[in-house]
């Protein structure tokens, strides 16, 4: 059922990290994000593999999901390992005409791969454990400040909700419309860039036309149901704080300071 | 002369156009009760969906006027109170969800009433119960099947808590089984006193309805009971309407000399009287 999985959408659970408040996620997310940027060796990038072992194990979701997630981005991983490698000065290992592979560069491009695979990871935890309106109702309170400045906050996240809720139905969708065209003998797979290009014209213009009607559609929907842009809404849940969010927060932050002391030691 | 109170949602000679096309709908005039639960039937085009619209506002009539409760469709100062007092769902359930999550979904509407939490939570569950999704209430609503989702779409709706839904063909994108669902989900809603429109091209679910509107070019063909509509084959045959299923067995058993009362439309009442004949 789930086979149709693909990157940020939600698997529902009653683990702690689903139950854990959005705004608190998302702080903690943006406490970590420069924790792991700045781990080097062994202790700073131990702690914060440590750090994801325990909230990917405590989101109760199968390590393979996590491995699905990545799998669509291993040319950006491969990519930045490569360029770290090839172009770390340092004593070379192996000549490969005029490129250079040295340890320092491996090492380097090693760590760079896993750091880039722990943000993936991080990325994957709050998408699959945060559904969209968490998500959104989280972001809106973060931006709330901005309301002042007359920047339309609350629309804005609505409109990120309703974009994160139609991705696996326009997914679908395309899906659909791809396999119509290739069963009546659309190839999108040979000839030159430009023919494909040109092949692809059947699917882009159907797709969008479909597009569009579901958006009008959706637009009298909310409608029917009583939105009205700029006004007020309450929530089913309002979002509190509780225990376990201040100390998930506060693990994330001690390591923060825990990277940054170990990146001024050394 | 009946005074316009009894009637929840009345039309009066209303015309209505698209830009640009002939007339879609043709000096209608009908009303619908409180607690009735009526089928609007009719052949493709006849202006059944656009009908739908303008029971619940969506819709503005060209001419003459649709009035919910007594307000005026046409005056944007109530436009509110009558989307609260009149639900619309729409034909494909998909482009209704706004919540990756079904709670969070059924509580769009009364998130958009700014009503307190704890009631907002009342209605959800309300809502839920009402169509029968309460285990999947965590679902995404992407792992619905198309049943649930139309369930889905309705208790959308009913968290307003309307007093009349008008549904536009809800069961045309279903298979059997989703059919049976929502329509269930119906009956039980007409039971505790909702009003309801519906739009449907299966007989054998109009036929179950309290009272039939027939639709063709926008003008109202016939407004009687399930019976009276379904026992004239031929204003049906010239609509290219087919007969309900157990209207047409009664046909045939007409032409065998066996006489069905009229009246007989729906399947319960059919078995009823092919039981006590066959006693």
């Amino acid at each position: 059922m789930l086979s149709g999985i693909t990157m940020g959408q939600y698997l529902p659970g009653r683990s702690p990290v689903h139950r854990m408040d959005p705004r608190a996620k998302l702080l903690a997310a943006a406490l970590v994000v420069p924790a792991i940027l700045l781990a080097g060796f062994w202790p700073a990038i131990t702690a914060v593999t440590l750090w994801l072992a325990v909230v990917s194990g405590l989101s109760g979701l199968r390590p393979g999901v996590y491995w699905r997630s990545m799998k669509p981005l291993w040319v950006l991983l491969l990519l930045s390992f490569t360029m770290q490698a090839f172009f770390t000065p340092g004593e070379p290992l192996v000549h490969l005409g005029w490129i250079n592979i040295s340890e320092p560069g491996l090492v380097q491009g090693a760590l760079l791969l896993w750091r880039l695979g722990i943000l993936l990871v991080v990325a994957s935890v709050i998408t699959f454990t945060t559904t969209p309106l968490q998500l959104t109702n989280g972001l809106e309170w973060l931006l709330s400040p901005l309301i002042r400045l007359r920047v339309p906050v609350r629309e804005l996240a609505m409109i990120m909700n309703l974009a994160l809720r139609f991705v696996p139905t326009l997914f679908d969708e395309a899906r659909l419309l791809l396999m119509a065209q290739q069963s009546r003998g659309a190839d999108f797979t040979h000839g030159s860039i430009r023919e494909r290009v040109r092949g692809l014209v059947p699917f882009m213009v159907p797709l969008l036309t479909n597009i569009f009607r579901r958006a009008d559609d959706l637009a009298l929907a909310m409608e029917l149901r009583c939105y009205q842009v700029g006004a007020p809404r309450s929530r089913l849940t309002e979002l509190r704080f509780v225990a376990g969010d201040y100390a998930a927060i506060a693990a994330t932050a001690m390591l923060l300071v825990f990277v940054w002391g170990t990146r001024l030691m050394w | 002369m009946t005074s316009s109170n009894d009637y929840l949602i009345q039309f009066e000679h209303v015309f209505f156009a698209y830009p640009g096309g002939g007339s879609v709908i043709h000096d209608f005039s009908a009303g619908v009760r409180r607690g009735e639960f009526i089928a609007l039937i009719g052949p493709n085009g006849s202006g059944k969906s656009t009908l739908a619209g303008l029971a619940a506002g969506a819709l503005r009539p060209a001419a003459g006027w649709v009035k919910v409760d007594g307000m005026d469709t046409a005056d944007p100062s109530v436009i509110g109170a009558i989307r609260r007092r009149v639900g619309l769902v729409l034909q494909n359930p998909d482009n209704q969800l706004v919540a990756a999550r079904v709670e969070e979904d059924v509580a769009f509407g009364p998130e958009n009433l700014n009503l307190p939490s704890p009631e907002v939570r009342r209605r959800v569950e309300y809502a839920i119960a009402a169509v029968g999704l309460d285990r999947l209430r965590d679902r995404p609503p992407h792992l619905l099947s198309g049943g649930e989702k139309q369930r889905l779409a309705i208790a959308g709706l009913l968290a307003l808590e309307p007093s009349c839904l008008v549904l536009d063909e809800p069961t045309s994108m279903l298979d059997p089984r989703g059919r049976r669902e929502v329509l269930g989900v119906l009956k039980n809603l007409v039971a505790k006193g909702t009003t309801v429109l519906q739009v449907t091209h299966h007989m054998g679910e109009a036929a179950e309805a309290g009272r039939v509107w027939v639709l063709a070019e926008g003008k109202l063909q016939a407004d009687a009971s399930p019976g009276t509509v379904f026992s004239r084959p031929e204003l049906l045959q010239r609509l290219g309407l087919a007969l309900p299923p157990a209207a047409e067995l009664a046909g045939c058993l007409a032409a065998r000399d066996i006489n069905v009362p009229a009246g007989i439309v729906n399947l319960e009442d059919m078995v009823h009287f092919l039981c006590r004949a066959l006693k």
